[in-house]
Parts: C-alpha cells; structure tokens; sequence
C-alpha cells in the first residue's frame, strides 16, 4: 500500500444522513481507501467506481457502486486525473447507463420524495425489475407501462407503471427506451379522459351564457341605448365612422372624395324635401355622395346617408334613387345605425373570447359578427323598406320604383341564396321586389321625384356626364361603369 | 458545505419543436381554435422536458380537458363583463364625451385587474402541474395580493415614465417567489428593492442620452443631436438585452429553496445572438417562401389563363369563385401567422430557454433530499381566465 503524498483530501457524503465530511485518501493498485478523522476506513475497489458527474474543471464526482448513494467529491484536479487513469470508467461518459458487465441503469423517483435512486434494470418477456442498491426489487408488468408523451429527449424513455402513479422512471439508455417502445404493448395509451361530463355541462353553460348576452342582451340594451343616446352622442359616432369608410374606401391618393357641384346638391335636397320624412326624424340628415363605384348607399348614427355615385349612374329615373333615400331614412327613422354600432361594440368582445387569439383571429371574429348582425339587419332592412313604400306613396311617387332598382340589381348580380345569403344583410332581393311591387298595386302615380334638369344635374353631381352614352347604354353590366 | 452543483442540461431541439408546433398549430386553425388547448399541453411537455436539472427532466402534468373546462368556466364570467360592460361603456363614452377612447381608455382600466388576477392563477395552474424528481411544484393561493401590489407597482411604474421598473418587476417576481414551493420546500426570493436596478443600468444610461440630446437638440435646433439620439436609442436597445440576461441571473441567485441555491450565468452577448439570428432565420425563410410561393402561383396562373378568362366572358364572375377566393385567402392568411408563430418557437424561444437553462446550475442540491411531496392543487378553472384574455404565455 503506498500512500499518496502529500496527503489528498476530498468531500464524501454517506447519501444517507446528508451530511458531508472531509476524508483523507489513500490509493493502492486495486482499491481506493478514504479514511475519516475518526480513523475509519472504507475500501472502493478502483473496478467498481461510478462517475456521477463532472461539476467542474478537473473535479470529479464517485460513488463506490452504480447503484450507491455514497459520494465522494474529488475536487484536487492532480489526484481526479491520477484516479481516472487507474479507473478507466472514470474518464467516460458522464452517467453511464451501463455498466461494463452489461448492467442497465436508470433513474427512480417513488413520487414522495426528491430523492432519486439509481437502479439496476432487469427484463423479463413480461415485466421490468427495479433493483435498488440493497436489492429490493420492484416488479412493473409491461402491460401497465406507459410512457410521457412529447418529450424533448428523443433517444430515452420517462415511464410510469399506469396512469394514476407519481412513481417516475427515467431511462436515458437508447436500447433499453427503443426496446420498451418493441415489448411493452400499451406504452403509448393516452390517460383516459373522465371528467367529459362535467366539460359538457360547462361547455352548455358557456355557450348558453354566450347565447344569451349576444342575441338577447346586448340586443335589448342596444336598441334601449339608442333610444337614450342624446342626438350629439350618435353624431359623433357617425362623423367617427364617416371618416373611417372613407379612408378605408379610398385609394392612395387618400379618402374617398366627396362630390359637391352645387346643382347635384340642390337636386339631392329637393328630392329630400319633395320626400318629406319632416316629424319622423329624430334629427336633421345629412347626405353625402360618394365618388366611388360602388353601386351602394348607407346610413350612420346621427343622420348621415351616404350615396354612391355608382348607385346613382345605375338608376334608370330619379324615382329609383328616391325610393333608396327613402329606405336610408327609414334606417334613420329607427334609429338602426346606432343601434348596430352598439350591438357590435357589445357582441364583437365576447366573441373575440370564444375564439381566443389563435392565428389573431379577427378574421372569424368579423366573419361571424357579420353573420349574428345580418339576422337582425335583415329584420330592420325590411322595415326600412315599408318606410320607404310608405315614404313615397305619401309623396305622390311610385313606391316600385324601389322594386324596379332592384331588379336591375338583381339582373346583374343575381340574387344572394344559400350560404352567402348569411352574410349579405339585405334581405333576398326577390322577396324586396315583390314587396315593392305590392306596395304600388292598383294606385296612380303621375308625379316624379324630379324634374329633368334637376335629374341632369344629380346625375353630374361627382361631374359631368357623358349623356349620349349614358343613354344608348341603357342598363350597364356589373363592373361597367367607369 | 457544497456538494457539487448540478447543472442543467437542455434537450430541445429545432426539428422536433418545429414538427410539434407546426402540427399542432395547423390542428388549432383546423378546429377553429378548440385544439389550442392541446397545443398548448403539448408544447409545454417538450418545452418542460427539455430542461433537465442534474440529468433529470422537468414534466409537465397539466391536461388539455382541464383547460377547456377552466376556459369555458371562464367565459361564463367573462362574457357577461365584455359584452354588457363594453357596451355601457361605449354608451355613456358617446353620450358624454362624444367620442369613443374614453371608452376604450375607461375598458382597459376595468379589465386591468381581471389581467392580474388571471396572470396569478394562470402561474399557479401551471406550477401545480409542472414537477421534478416527481415532487410537485405549487404557489399559494394569494390571488388578491398580487392584484392590488401589481395595480400599485404598475401605476408608480407609469407614473415615473417607467424608471421605477426594476423596483416593480422586483416585489412582483418576489411576492410570486415567496409563494412558490418545490414539494414541502417553500422558496424565497431574496434581495432588496434595490437588487435589479443596476440591472436596467443600461437601459437609463440610454434612455438620459436621449433625452438629454432631445432637450438640447430642441433647444438649439441643432441637427448634430439627432446622433446623440441615435446613439442614446441604440444604447437603450442594448440595454434591454443586458436588463433580459442580468435581471434573470440576479433574480435567480438570489433565490433559495431551503438550503439549497442557484448559480446563473446568462450572457447578454448569447440573448442579442439569439434575437438578431432568430429573426434573420425567420425573415430569410419567410422572403424565400414567398418568392417560392409566387412562383408556383405564376406557373398555376400561365398554365389555367384560359380557364379564368373564359369565367369572366360568361358573366357570372360571381358568388361562388369569390367564396372560394375568400376561404383560400382566409386559409393562407392563417397558415403564414401559423407558420410565423412555429418560426418564432423554434428560432427564438427554444434557443432562449435553451442557453437560460444551461446557464443555471442548483447550489447545494443534496438539501433537496429532505423534500417531500406535497398535495395535489385542483385548479378547476385551470388557466381559464389567461386563456380568455389573450395574455400569451404564462411562461
């Protein structure tokens, strides 16, 4: 036995008191004797030292056994390389999974504490043994072995004897994880899922909540809301709204213009007069006519209608157009604008929270925002169309004139059915045709909303218009205007 | 009295990440939406088992029918509150003050609190179902706490144009700390207010380089500050790197579980690498994807030319090629998000957490002997609330 000298000393640790205390060394040529300040002496055969670890530089972490709890802490780098040469074990791999007879190891926490043995792995047709360093052994049936789903360590293996177990093993050692995916026949059951009932009941409940706020809630608030909303509130949601589909209408040049030859707009006013909707209105309208192709008008909360110049060039008469301002003043009349910003600014936050923010989800907030809306617009549009016959009839003019637009709408287009009919929010245009036509049956109209110079000059109210053309034209194709 | 520390080693790697969160995030949009909460189980399981103190992973137990019950849960409390709150707002925003931002302002104060108050559960949901060596960790219920020191440490935050930063991330991450606990193991965060200031150093080294430019610039009318602006902004965007890398490491050192402690050793140099690398990978892949994709649309487009003139001749350029139009529009506007979000995990987060993680080592882990196992939390709200209000990650 030849001493090392000077005198090396290290770190050891029982693994069972948890305490540590510093212990001289002595090499020979089979065994590593650590000696503590009581005298005591404890042989490692060099043959079987186990690397734990390498925490740093030229230090080394051994027990006596793979399977031991003891440690010892070689922090001296001159004496950790010496070890290691007559140790050959010692220079390899951090955390061998096998031994040099062909033991396999692996990694054991029981769930109650956070202690983690290391355990020898032995395999049977059947079921894995866990043999702890004092021997007892542990029996989990194959059949029972499930594995941790989507773990990062792709070459090992985490496995539980069951679903219901806190019992962890964790298996670095490639062969043994790939040989368990072969032999154990359940290894990737998912956990059962049992509480679907209660997932239900709250999924109803949910949904139902949800149901409730977005098609009676909100609804009711909204259309009490705009009764109350004080008329300069609704001007400044409009004007705010007003600015936006302009810009959002607009092209690079910036927003939509607006047209305004003085003439166009004394015609646009004398049609609204020779209409007048007078004590129906809870505010005086403001028109406005778009420069834009669209064959299209609307109305805003506070009053505003927007007329397209497209829709004005579609329309054969001045009654036609007419018949359409009539049917944005019905809208006004009740209100419905400021009632859809309200039920919007109600319904689109609550959806935004069953969709959550997947892939920004915007798209399908606005998609069924568009849908829950179009039901009760469809329901407004149609009263707003009564207004308008009404409108009319009470003017002297033809309330068909309203059916013959549409027509000519439908010729072109033709009409919204089936799944896109959900999202257009005017109601099938067939329907509105022969409700206009109903309107006008069996009465006299002689009167026009407008006189011809007065028609001339609406119809040049974004410029002026190339009549000759206007006329052989007749009825334009969908896209055709200029 | 050290035992030798443990490292962490990291498991993570690009291909699997990028199979899993492309996989899953398809599946997410597939069913609009509700596969989200396997998605997000999923990922965390890799991202948790990646981590692996002492050789041993991280694992993440939380299941994707508890979230989908703690969201609907949710939703029945917060529906009522969105639509019916939002509305009144919107109502008396336009009667009184005739424009929407008060509105807007008035909603994100009242949904301020609802964000704290789900960002605590969400951690405890979390916490309570992510374990190692088998021992569970947990927070404390201390839900309203949280609230009321977020409001405060927040509004002093705004209120001193964000200087008191440091300060409020400190007693935020400390109150969560403290209730933190690894099994019978509570954790402790120690430190002073004053421990992260040094931290931001360089991010108000900056920030008063620019503003003092900005003052004298104004003042003088002096075009030569513009550099000193510049040189200010760029300080304070490094800054940040150094304040990401600096305030993890102080944060983490100073916290002990037990005896046992922690050594981290981030480097701002590695978390800049990361940023400025991720975001050229996902650029540089999405440009070439595009280019690819224009491409075969150009190639698609020659070769069904007749195809879509003959369509137009016929008239009826009508509903049904625009529904198509719009759902594969719709469709590729999703998988773009999608496949930018599946860049962003695998080029930025992974890296992120990978050189956090490899940088932490526990002190004196043997103390962790003693820990015991502590009861299950049933959570049945789960992360509802945090799921509902798109924070984003808890984690």
């Amino acid at each position: 036995m030849t001493e090392t000298s000077p005198k090396a000393y290290a770190t050891f640790w029982d693994g069972v008191t948890g305490r540590d205390q510093r212990v001289s060394l002595e090499l020979s040529q089979t065994t590593l004797v650590l000696v503590s300040d009581t005298g005591l002496r404890m042989d490692w055969p060099l043959h079987d030292l186990y690397l734990v670890d390498r925490p740093s530089y030229g230090a080394l972490l051994i027990s006596d056994t793979a399977q031991s709890v003891a440690r010892l802490l070689v922090d001296n780098p001159s004496l950790a390389d010496h070890l290691a040469r007559v140790a050959p074990q010692l220079s390899g791999e951090v955390h061998p999974t096998e031994d040099t007879d062909g033991h396999v190891f692996a990694d054991y926490s029981d769930g109650q504490s956070a202690e983690v043995h290391r355990v020898g792995l032995e395999l049977s047709p059947t079921e894995l043994q866990l043999i702890e360093a004092d021997g007892t052994r542990q029996i989990w049936p194959l059949i029972d072995l499930r594995a941790l789903p989507d773990q990062a360590n792709a070459t090992g293996i985490v496995v539980t004897p069951g679903h219901n177990t806190l019992e962890r093993l964790y298996i670095d050692n490639p062969n043994i994880a790939a040989h368990l995916h072969r032999v154990a026949p359940d290894l990737r059951e998912k956990a059962p899922i049992t509480d679907w009932g209660r997932i239900a009941s709250w999924a109803a409940g949910a949904l139902a909540s949800v149901a409730l706020i977005i098609f009676v809630l909100v609804p009711i608030m909204a259309d009490q809301l705009a009764t109350y909303l004080p008329p300069e509130g609704e001007a400044a949601l409009g004007d705010a709204t007003f600015e936006q589909i302009r810009r959002a209408l607009g092209e690079l040049e910036g927003p939509v213009p607006i047209c305004d030859a003085p003439e166009g707009v004394a015609a646009m006013e004398a049609m609204l007069a020779r209409l007048n909707p007078g004590d129906d209105l809870p505010y005086p309208v403001k028109i406005s006519v778009f420069d834009h192709d669209l064959i299209n008008a609307f109305a805003l909360p506070g009053g505003r209608i927007i007329m397209f110049r497209g829709m004005i060039e579609e329309a054969e008469n001045p009654d036609e157009i007419a018949s359409v301002l009539a049917h944005e003043l019905g809208h006004v009349v009740y209100r419905d604008p400021t009632r859809d910003a309200l039920r919007s600014a109600g319904s689109i936050g609550v959806l935004g929270l069953l969709f959550g923010d997947f892939a920004g989800g915007t798209v399908v907030l606005m998609l069924s925002n568009q849908l829950i809306n179009a039901k009760y617009s469809q329901a407004a549009e149609a009263r707003a169309d009564e207004y308008s016959h009404h409108l009319m009839e009470e003017a002297g003019l033809n309330p068909a004139a309203l059916g013959t637009m549409f027509e000519r709408l439908v010729a072109a287009h033709g009409d919204t059915e089936g799944l896109m009919a959900h999202f257009a929010s005017h109601p099938q245009s067939v329907k509105r045709i022969e409700a206009a036509q109903e309107a006008a049956e069996g009465k006299e109209f002689e009167r026009e909303s407008l006189n011809a110079q007065e028609w001339r000059a609406l119809r040049s109210i974004c410029g002026p218009v190339y009549e000759g053309e206007e006329e052989t034209q007749g009825p334009r194709k969908l896209g055709g205007a200029n | 009295m050290s035992f030798a520390d443990l490292k962490t080693d990291y498991a993570g790697r690009k291909k699997p990440m990028f199979w899993l969160a492309l996989k899953t995030g398809l599946l997410t949009v597939v069913t609009a939406g509700f596969y989200r909460f396997w998605m997000k189980t999923r990922m965390r399981r890799y991202y948790w088992s990646a981590i692996r103190p002492g050789g041993l992973p991280l694992e993440y137990v939380g299941r994707p029918t508890e979230k989908m019950l703690g969201f609907f849960t949710a939703v029945v409390f917060l529906a009522f509150y969105i639509g019916i709150v939002n509305l009144i707002l919107m109502y008396f925003s336009f009667s009184l003050f005739q424009g929407n931002a008060p509105a807007y302002a008035v909603s994100v104060v009242g949904i301020t609190p609802l964000i704290f108050f789900a960002q605590y559960r969400a951690r405890r949901y979390v916490l309570a179902r992510t374990r190692w060596r088998g021992i569970r960790f947990g927070l404390e219920p201390g839900v309203a706490g949280f609230v009321w020191r977020s409001l405060l440490h927040w509004g002093l935050t705004l209120a001193t144009l964000g200087l008191y930063w440091p300060v409020k991330t400190f007693y935020l991450e400390k109150y969560r700390a403290d209730r933190t606990h690894f099994g019978t193991h509570r954790m402790e965060q120690g430190g002073t207010w004053r421990l992260l200031i040094g931290a931001a150093k360089h991010m108000y080294i900056g920030a008063a380089i620019l503003g003092v430019s900005g003052v004298i610039g104004g003042v003088n009318e002096e075009p030569g500050f513009i550099v000193g602006g510049l040189i200010g902004a760029i300080w304070m965007g490094l800054g940040w790197f150094y304040w990401k890398a600096e305030s993890f490491k102080r944060l983490t050192e100073a916290k002990t579980l037990g005896e046992a402690g922690f050594r981290c050793n981030p480097s701002m140099g590695s978390v800049l690498g990361i940023y400025a690398g991720g975001s050229a990978a996902i650029g540089g892949i999405i440009i070439g994807l595009f280019i690819a994709l224009g491409v075969v649309m150009a190639g698609l487009l020659a070769a069904t030319g007749n195809f879509s003139e003959a369509m137009f001749d016929e008239g009826n350029f009508g509903q049904i090629p625009t529904f198509i139009l719009a759902i594969g529009g719709a469709a590729s506007y999703f998988a773009l998000f999608i496949f930018y979000g599946v860049l962003g995990e695998v080029f930025i987060k992974l890296p992120l957490n990978r050189h956090f993680a490899e940088t932490t080592e526990i002190v004196n882990p043997l103390a962790l002997r003693d820990v015991r196992q502590r009861d299950r939390d049933e959570f049945a709200e789960a992360e509802g609330f945090a799921d509902a209000l798109p924070l984003g990650d808890a984690f």
